[in-house]
């Protein structure tokens, strides 16, 4: 390996006016203008369609993200991200220009939008569809506006897609090689044709690529505009600018740690086939000043079925790790990932390659990734370190046919979406969050119940089941919801087996998680939600569970989640999720007892808890009284003590 | 809305100002998909008797508190809990005056007054609440 710490050009901050405009053909003040203004270019145009989808997905997940990229002449260079959908926008960066120099750049002309699907192309899953807008000025490609947007369905085997049971990317869904969707600003007949006789629920999918376009087509403007008002020297000057001032950032960052080789693992439960066999992620991180190598060459094998991600995305997951660590007020952009090289061979599950390596889920194996890079990195960071989230988006999907034939889609909305990130030396963590990587939006209950002929009953944070610390990882979320017509299911829990919300700087791990169902009016959910009681009569879906109550169990047998691919149910079933707990930061017997306290009257922390995970004794009845909990603070203190001088 | 009766006529033409609107603000037209009414604001007129406000009677012991019904404890408000007298509406009579915290209580609703803020009953029985200074506050 060579390690390039000979860094010729001066740091941004010493460089000298003269020298600056040198390099980015602008001044200091202008290039941070449109820096931002690059930022509010791709913000607005999500804006825009966010307002104007149809799509639940859409509308409701968030789930697509906007790039601003320079032309090819400038390697595609991407100073700016959309704060949506981090997935997209990482794999965006490379989608552009692999998208584009595919077609061929010369092709190109005013008020043409290439679109690709395909991951091994543009990364993440073929539903997430890209559409790449060119910008001209003067005739020339000036850069890129393009949008990434998951459509509700991409054919395949699966309605909607989500399934992490399709074993070759013939079952996967349709693959679009790039095309024109839109050539000189007019639809193109044959290019709409091949999607909507491929794919399901196109009535929502037509009108929502014709937002798409809208929103490109303001993206455009709005770039034109800044080129007009400063020049297409300073706009291209403050790519620049914004790219190497991430890269800098992030080797700054980097410089600041030790150095030395750094391993981490994590793994994802199984694949899609059966339960033979796990898959591991293993990271070894080699540190030199302020550059890094990322090797992933002991990764497991590629999955047999649609688990796996392409090299992009396993790119975005290491670039994400980078970001929280080291550069989390920075932007985020092509140039954050300069100081580091990714070696990562061909066909892991990071990795895979098509036709059998399929990828669907490809945001469980590089969650698994991103969790390998926190761990490696938790030791040598110390209080800096971040704790582990909940980790897998432990998809629910379903579909059925109501009485009048219509059909009916649910997709992630159901199951265990979101849940809790890990706590850092700032605070506690939060308990309903989207996974590291995601950044969606939740999708309303009043929407998804409009919408479907379902009702969710229950959405609540689980006691006892946040990683403990001195800050304390997010709780657990319980969701159940209540299925009034028959249904078929989809259920994609895939990080039961390790508490995937690990402790840090002497934090604890939080609990892991488990899914259930209830079939028909017989198997009507039972009253209260926290017993652990009550899944005797339950069909358990997936977790580490106690072979006889079927309950939560760290030493219980594992409970496969595909050893049926689909599940079916009779009316009025119930399905039950409870994600994995977030970890903890710093040791839990110095967490301030008045603090420990309140998460006993706010239900995050039971009495028994208290005692045996903070060494606090909480008296009274959170129940029946939960203004009157005291601190039993002499019995605290001597329990803390006995704490320190032995172990626990 | 087109004036006047809604007929399957002026639906059809509200439809259609629906679509010139959309394609004004996003630049698309969807026609071919189905309009949702979601949000409706329905102004009606109907003839009323005048309203009588009866004057409010008079209190014995004007500028005065009234008697509580009850006092609670308030929590979270500031860092100690504290005492706040609950007062009845339909025996507040023009002319009390109280300070805050207090809790007026009445059959639909209920007025709370911060630390800081004073009531004075007016002519007709409302409630008029006042910041007062710091050096005004009654030592009660």
């Amino acid at each position: 390996m060579t390690i390039d710490t000979n860094q010729v050009r001066t740091p941004l901050r010493e460089m000298a006016e003269a020298e600056f405009e040198h390099h980015y053909d602008c001044d200091r003040f202008t290039a941070t203008v449109l820096s931002n203004r690059f930022g509010y270019i791709v913000e607005h145009l999500c804006g825009a369609l966010l307002t104007t989808a149809f799509s639940p997905i859409l509308r409701d997940w968030y789930d697509f993200a906007a790039t601003v990229a320079g032309p090819p002449a400038e390697d595609y260079l991407t100073p700016s991200l959309s704060n949506s959908l981090v997935y997209h926008a990482g794999a965006m960066m490379d989608a552009v220009r692999n998208t584009i120099e595919e077609f061929g750049a010369d092709r190109l002309r005013p008020g043409d939008i290439i679109i690709g699907n395909d991951p091994y192309r543009t990364g993440t899953h073929v539903n997430d569809l890209l559409l790449c807008r060119p910008v001209f000025g003067d005739g020339e490609i000036l850069g890129f506006i393009s949008i990434t947007a998951h459509q509700l369905d991409m054919g395949g085997l699966v309605p909607g897609g989500f399934s992490g049971t399709k074993r070759s990317v013939f079952e996967n869904g349709l693959v679009i090689s790039p095309r024109r969707l839109y050539e000189r600003g007019e639809p193109v007949a044959e290019s709409f044709a091949l999607i909507l006789d491929n794919v399901r629920f196109g009535g929502v999918i037509e009108p929502d690529l014709r937002n798409i376009e809208g929103a490109l087509r303001l993206g455009e403007r709005l770039l034109l505009d800044t080129v007009r008002r400063y020049g297409r020297g300073a706009v291209l000057g403050a790519m620049r600018y914004t790219c190497d001032a991430s890269a800098e950032r992030i080797a700054a960052g980097l410089a600041a740690l030790g150095d030395g080789v750094y391993s981490g693992e994590d793994l994802v439960d199984a694949d899609g086939l059966d339960d033979s066999e796990e898959y591991r992620v293993r990271v070894r991180i080699t540190k030199r000043a302020g550059r890094a190598e990322v090797d992933v060459s002991d990764t497991s094998r590629q999955m047999r079925t649609s688990i796996n991600s392409s090299v992009l995305d396993a790119k975005t997951a290491v670039m994400v790790a980078l970001k929280y660590l080291f550069d989390p007020g920075g932007s985020f952009t092509s140039g954050s990932m300069r100081p580091v090289d990714l070696i990562i061979p061909e066909g892991t599950m990071l990795s895979a390659l098509p036709p059998d390596g399929a990828i669907f889920l490809y945001w469980e194996a590089t969650n698994a990734l991103l969790s390998a890079m926190l761990r490696a990195l938790a030791p040598a960071l110390g209080a800096d370190a971040i704790a582990g989230d909940v980790a897998s988006c432990n998809i629910h999907n379903a579909n059925g046919v109501l009485a009048d034939g219509t059909p009916w889609l649910s997709g992630a909305q159901c199951g265990g979406e979101h849940g809790p990130w890990g706590a850092t030396r700032h605070g506690d963590a939060e308990s309903y969050m989207s996974v590291y990587q995601a950044n969606g939006l939740d999708p309303a209950v009043e929407a998804i119940e409009a919408d479907l002929p379902l009702v969710l009953m229950r959405r609540e944070p689980v006691i006892d089941s946040a990683g403990p610390g001195r800050n304390r990882g997010g709780a657990a979320v319980l969701k159940d919801s209540l299925w009034l017509v028959p249904a078929d299911h989809y259920s994609m829990p895939l990080r039961f087996k390790v508490a995937s919300g690990f402790g840090v700087n002497g934090g604890s791990d939080g609990a892991t998680g488990g899914v259930w169902y209830w079939d028909g009016r017989d198997g009507a959910p039972p009253r209260r939600a926290v017993d652990e009681d009550v899944y005797g009569d339950a069909t358990p879906v997936a977790g580490m569970l106690d072979p006889a109550t079927h309950a939560r169990c760290r030493d219980g047998e594992y409970v496969y989640f595909a050893r049926q691919p689909v599940w079916q149910t009779r009316p009025l079933a119930t399905f039950r999720y409870i994600t994995n707990g977030g970890g903890g930061w710093g040791s839990p017997f110095e967490r301030e007892p008045e603090r420990v306290l309140i998460d006993v009257r706010d239900g995050y922390v039971s009495v028994d808890a208290a005692v045996r995970e903070y060494g606090v004794v909480v008296t009274g009845d959170p129940e029946t009284a939960p203004e009157q909990l005291q601190i039993d603070h002499a019995a605290t203190e001597a329990l803390r003590r006995s704490h320190l001088d032995g172990p626990r | 809305v087109p004036s006047g009766p809604i007929t399957e006529e002026t639906l059809g033409e509200l439809i259609g100002r629906f679509h010139v609107e959309y394609e004004r603000r996003f630049g698309q037209r969807f026609e071919y998909l189905p309009v949702q009414g979601v949000t409706y604001r329905v102004q009606l007129i109907v003839p009323a008797e005048k309203v009588n406000y009866p004057a409010a009677p008079e209190a014995d012991d004007a500028g005065s508190a009234p008697a509580p019904v009850e006092t609670v404890e308030l929590r979270h408000l500031e860092h100690e809990p504290i005492a706040t007298p609950v007062y009845e509406r339909t025996a507040l009579r023009r002319g009390q005056r109280f300070d805050g915290p207090a809790i007026v209580r009445e059959s639909l609703a209920t007025t709370f007054l911060l630390p800081g803020q004073r009531a004075e009953i007016g002519p007709l029985g409302e409630i008029i609440i006042a910041t007062v200074a710091a050096s005004e506050r009654s030592a009660a």
